[in-house]
């Protein structure tokens, strides 16, 4: 009799470890699929300062890192990283590559991210130069729009990309531009109609993933943020943005707390009041130089999180 | 069925109840038992929420490493029409940041939605109630006063105000000198969003640091940022005037050299004129504030990296240069700048936050080992009595 008594105890104690464990950690019903979320970071070599490429670097390879450590806790399997696949591309990137991608992670995964730190103009942004210290010799360009090889022709059927952070010029520009006295209207503009597609039919309310881009200028990631009394550099502010987003993911940090988090940091009282919301202005030193405004848009709901670490229950 | 198995099957229920009555209790730590008791009674007598109609679920975490903050209570409150986060940020045991995130509907409040500024005013009331902060009182006057929306204003209380209509947005700065010294207050209405920012200038010299911040949202309070005694003020004794700080600029600028393709920059013309020149507040470490010169030099052209002009950044009271950065253009990370890219931008702002977050899994795991106890002599005592 005393085996049956010993086999309830160690029952008890093993479920009650569980529940106790358990209890106050999120908890999600999904099916243990090991490939549930991709992330995806890309930037490019062309008409990047030697200044501006370590900043870049050090931020992809910090965000990655955050990624990285995220896992799901599976109550059969055991861990498994949160994000199946996780690619720091870094200047290899071409138009390929990312439509590529796209491809793959809305065939493969549940949940897809990405973030692009470099250049954009009004219908796309660019990849990987040969030359990239000779400004006229431009690399290929990933449409926005338009053509066989355009972002929204691999976007718009399967939605899958919940979270895309466009750190380049113009990409949320939905007011007209100017241009040598001509307006050009703004459906040529803007990754929110391409990307993740903002203005599709029925898409506009209830989205299920979230957008980030700039106005006008996007500043460089070694500028100390405009306004700001902390001297932080923009690489900073990002990085801290996905710290926040990833590594206290596990309280389910939204994509408008983490930038509340990041930009309280930067020296603001929260985003809102950020001069990356607000505005700021940004030097542009290759043809034609000068001084561009810019701001971040938001497309898409906010309060998207992206996944971090779970424990998974059948 | 065998009666002991009958009593362990009831024991196994009761059990059970026990961890989930337990496991729903507060933290356990009593600092936290702190703030989260600050917490609450900010929400409810600050914010005005009305917490009887959420099912609640809070948990607090630490942040050993970071200044700005080292507590956050996040709040994650649902009912049948509403849901919505509240995040709650301390610092040394003092409420600084509290925000209304909802998620879904609209929050449910004790009171009835009012016009933004009265609603605005009645929050700061509420606040000083809270935190008994003195220096609450004069920025409540001006809130006052500002709700009055005169073009401009002045009177014996040394008050300025300027109001200014842009669009839908209303803009109101007032200045005043109070018992706790100059008030800089700026409120923003913008449709039905309300945003009102009291600084702390020193001196006459603008001072950034130090704030605070409300957001009015339909007449309801959304967020309140209290960092008004965050920064303390080492010096605001200006011993190195705007010439002569333009000056020392200029040499540090002539001085300075930057590098495009492992080519160093140094053979370059600074112009004296046109040169901004800005003075304001800032933090030199331990957050102690002192003033500073923000100057910036036009160069005679655009150089390789696309260089046309130099910030220097340099102390007000010592003349000492903290900063130069060229402008526009590439060169190495500067040889005075206080980060660069091969440190962990992280590490100087979280610090070693992720891994000083105090985890669930240590209040669970002193309750995993009460049950486990509790179950273990169980089973002890029933087998001896089996026996």
């Amino acid at each position: 009799m005393r085996k049956p008594f010993i086999a309830i105890s160690a029952v008890l104690i093993l479920t009650l470890l569980v529940v106790a464990l358990t209890s106050e950690i999120s908890i999600v019903k999904a099916y243990p699929d090991p490939h549930w979320a991709a992330a995806n970071l890309y930037t490019t070599n062309w008409l990047t300062t030697d200044q501006e490429a370590a900043y870049v670097t050090d931020a992809l390879n910090q965000i990655r890192s955050n990624f990285s450590v995220q896992f799901l806790y599976h109550y059969y399997f055991g861990p498994y990283t949160v994000y199946g696949q996780l690619t720091n591309w870094g200047t290899s990137t071409t138009p390929s590559t990312v439509l590529g991608q796209i491809d793959y992670t809305n065939a493969h995964y549940y949940f897809s991210t990405v973030l692009y730190i470099g250049h954009g103009v009004d219908d796309g942004f660019f990849g990987y130069a040969s030359d990239p210290n000779n400004q006229n010799v431009c690399p290929n360009e990933t449409y926005y729009y338009g053509g066989n090889d355009n972002v929204l022709a691999h976007t718009q059927s399967v939605p899958y990309q919940q979270f895309v952070f466009n750190w380049v010029c113009s990409a949320g520009d939905t007011v007209w531009l100017v241009d040598n006295g001509q307006n050009i209207p703004p459906p040529y503009w803007g990754a929110p109609y391409d990307w993740n597609p903002l203005f599709w039919a029925g898409q506009a309310n209830g989205a299920d993933y979230c957008w980030i881009g700039f106005n006008g200028s996007s500043p460089w990631l070694k500028d100390i943020i405009w306004d700001s009394t902390t001297n932080m550099h923009y690489g900073t502010w990002l990085e801290d943005f996905y710290w926040y987003a990833l590594v206290n993911g596990y309280l389910r940090t939204t994509v408008l707390q983490a930038l509340d988090m990041a930009s309280y940091l930067a020296g603001f009282p929260n985003y809102g009041s950020s001069s990356l919301a607000t505005g700021y202005y940004s030097y542009w030193p290759y043809s034609p130089n000068g001084t561009y405004s810019g701001c971040m848009v938001i497309a898409g709901d906010p309060n998207e999180y992206l996944p971090a670490w779970e424990i998974l229950f059948p | 069925m065998d009666s002991h198995l009958k009593s362990f099957c009831a024991l196994f229920v009761l059990t059970i109840i026990t961890v989930l009555a337990v496991t729903q209790m507060p933290v356990a730590h009593s600092e936290e038992l702190t703030v989260q008791q600050k917490s609450q009674a900010f929400l409810t007598n600050v914010a005005q929420l009305n917490l009887a109609q959420y099912n609640i679920q809070v948990n607090v975490f630490n942040y050993s490493t970071l200044t700005l903050f080292n507590q956050e209570v996040l709040y994650n409150l649902t009912s049948a029409e509403s849901k919505l986060t509240v995040i709650c940020l301390f610092r040394q045991g003092n409420l600084v940041w509290c925000k209304l995130y909802p998620t879904q509907g609209l929050p449910k409040f004790a009171t009835p939605a009012i016009d933004p500024l009265s609603s605005a005013t009645n929050v700061i009331d509420r606040y000083q109630n809270f935190s008994a902060a003195t220096y609450l009182s004069p920025m409540r006057n001006m809130l006052v006063n500002a709700a009055q929306l005169s073009n401009i204003t002045s009177n014996d209380n040394n008050v300025i105000q300027q109001a200014s209509i842009n669009g839908n947005t209303t803009s109101i700065v007032t200045n005043t000198t109070s018992s706790i010294g100059s008030i800089s207050q700026a409120v923003t209405i913008q449709g039905n969003t309300e945003n009102i920012e009291w600084t702390s200038p020193v001196n006459g010299i603008e001072n950034l640091n130090n704030y605070v911040y409300l957001t009015v949202q339909n007449g309801n309070f959304e967020f309140l940022c209290d960092n008004w005694n965050l920064y303390k003020v080492g010096s605001a004794t200006v011993n190195v005037q705007r010439d002569e700080a333009i000056q020392l600029a200029l040499q540090a600028a002539r001085a300075y050299s930057w590098t495009v393709n492992n080519q160093a920059i140094s053979n370059f013309t600074v112009l004296s004129d046109p040169v901004l020149a800005s003075l304001s507040m800032h933090d030199r470490g331990n957050y102690t504030l002192y003033p500073y010169w923000n100057i910036m030099l036009p160069l005679d052209k655009v150089y390789p990296g696309g260089v046309d002009s130099i910030r220097v950044l340099l102390w007000g009271d010592t003349g000492q240069v903290d900063q130069i950065i060229e402008l526009g253009g590439g060169g190495a990370p500067s040889t005075n700048a206080t980060t660069s890219p091969s440190q962990s931008p992280n590490e100087q702002n979280m610090g070693a936050a992720s891994s000083s977050v105090s985890w669930p899994t240590i209040d669970c795991a002193i309750v995993a080992a009460l049950i486990a106890t509790i179950a273990a002599v169980s089973g002890c005592l029933l087998y001896k009595r089996r026996r």
